[in-house]
């Protein structure tokens, strides 16, 4: 090996390892899709969000908190059945596991919405703030449609 | 002979020969039980027969304000569930699979009533449960009233529910049944829904459920 491929093959892993690591800063690899509220009935002040969250990254990542403009205050919940009765349980953060998706879902995990600052009805939008562990935040917009009963099997768009 | 039968060579084929009649006579049973639960109609999922529940008087307010009770279910087939409007998930994805079921068994079932009973008496008034189930369909009724009136049906459908409102906030949650219950005309409990909810298959299980109370009659 001479001195110039030598120089050329140092100087190729010192780029990639480099690039490497600005890039790693640069890309957040949590995607968030297929994010809907339900439209609820009048006079109802609770509705409920769901979204698909893919973690494509090698390390697991924890959603801490969702917030809103549209909304006074957001909590994950989780629909929980034991035997015949049905509750209701916080969840503090939520951990998506390496390469891994969670989905928020009608009758499991949700998102708690409360108090509208204005009424959405069907069509409307509503902007959703993610905030995640490792201090990246992601922001999407969710559609608000009205539920069918379809909406336990399969998923909106 | 004592001896005999003791010892290995008898003992041994005559324990068999028993193991078999014991096996045998168990599996006659079992089969003749599940031959008799099948006249009995057993089979059916979520049936309560024989001896289905009798639902006594009981005192709530429906939607209107107007009284309801035992007399109001008489004559009908009732699906009831237990819920409250400040229930963002379980509740509404419930009573819109129920109003899609409804749509489809209305038409063949002009004797149906939809009703969404309240469990949470401080934020669900009557004002409120009205525009709750007129979301879903206007033809559904909701129950409700003050504590007493409501701890009067949900004693006589013998369902729990508990309120989290311990800190006295006004978002608390409620925990209830996930169920729906199914009252025929003469107002006996014959059946029981259970989650997850779907459309298919509460027509399904309603229509097998009526079918065969009626062929009791």
């Amino acid at each position: 090996m001479n001195k110039v491929n030598l120089f050329l093959l140092t100087t190729f892993i010192f780029q990639s390892l480099f690039l490497n690591s600005v890039f790693a800063k640069e890309i957040f690899e949590v995607d968030i899709s297929e994010a809907w509220i339900s439209e609820a009935p009048p006079t109802v002040s609770v509705l409920a969000g769901y979204a698909k969250i893919h973690n494509a990254s090698d390390r697991p990542i924890t959603l801490l908190t969702v917030s809103s403009p549209n909304f006074s205050k957001i909590e994950i919940h989780r629909s929980v059945l034991n035997g015949d009765m049905v509750s209701m349980e916080k969840q503090d953060s939520l951990e998506i596991p390496a390469r891994s998706t969670i989905m928020l879902s009608p009758g499991d995990l949700h998102l708690m919405l409360f108090d509208p600052v204005k009424p959405l009805r069907s069509g409307d939008t509503a902007t959703l703030n993610f905030s995640f562990s490792d201090g990246h935040n992601k922001t999407i917009e969710a559609k608000v449609e009205r539920r069918s009963s379809e909406d336990h099997s399969h998923h909106h768009h | 002979m004592l001896k005999e039968l003791s010892s290995s060579k008898f003992l041994m084929p005559a324990m068999a020969i028993l193991a078999v009649l014991a096996t045998s006579a168990g599996f006659y049973i079992s089969l003749k039980q599940a031959q008799q639960s099948q006249q009995g109609g057993s089979t059916i999922e979520g049936l309560f027969w024989p001896n289905p529940k009798q639902i006594n008087e009981f005192s709530v307010l429906d939607q209107d304000g107007n009284d309801f009770g035992i007399k109001q279910m008489k004559g009908k087939w009732s699906f009831i569930f237990f819920g409250y409007s400040h229930c963002p998930d379980v509740c509404p994805v419930t009573m819109s699979v129920m109003a899609d079921s409804y749509k489809e068994l209305v038409g063949d079932n002009k004797d149906l009533q939809v009703i969404f009973a309240s469990v949470d008496p401080e934020r669900d008034t009557t004002e409120k449960l009205s525009q709750y189930v007129n979301y879903f369909n206007p033809d559904f009724i909701g129950l409700g009233g003050n504590i007493e009136m409501i701890n009067s049906l949900t004693g006589q459908i013998g369902v729990a529910y508990y309120l989290n409102n311990e800190n006295q906030t006004e978002d608390y949650l409620v925990d209830h049944s996930a169920s729906i219950f199914l009252i025929d005309p003469l107002g006996r409990m014959v059946g029981k829904l259970s989650p997850p909810h779907e459309k298919n298959k509460i027509i399904q299980q309603f229509t097998k459920i009526k079918n065969f109370i009626n062929e009791q009659s």
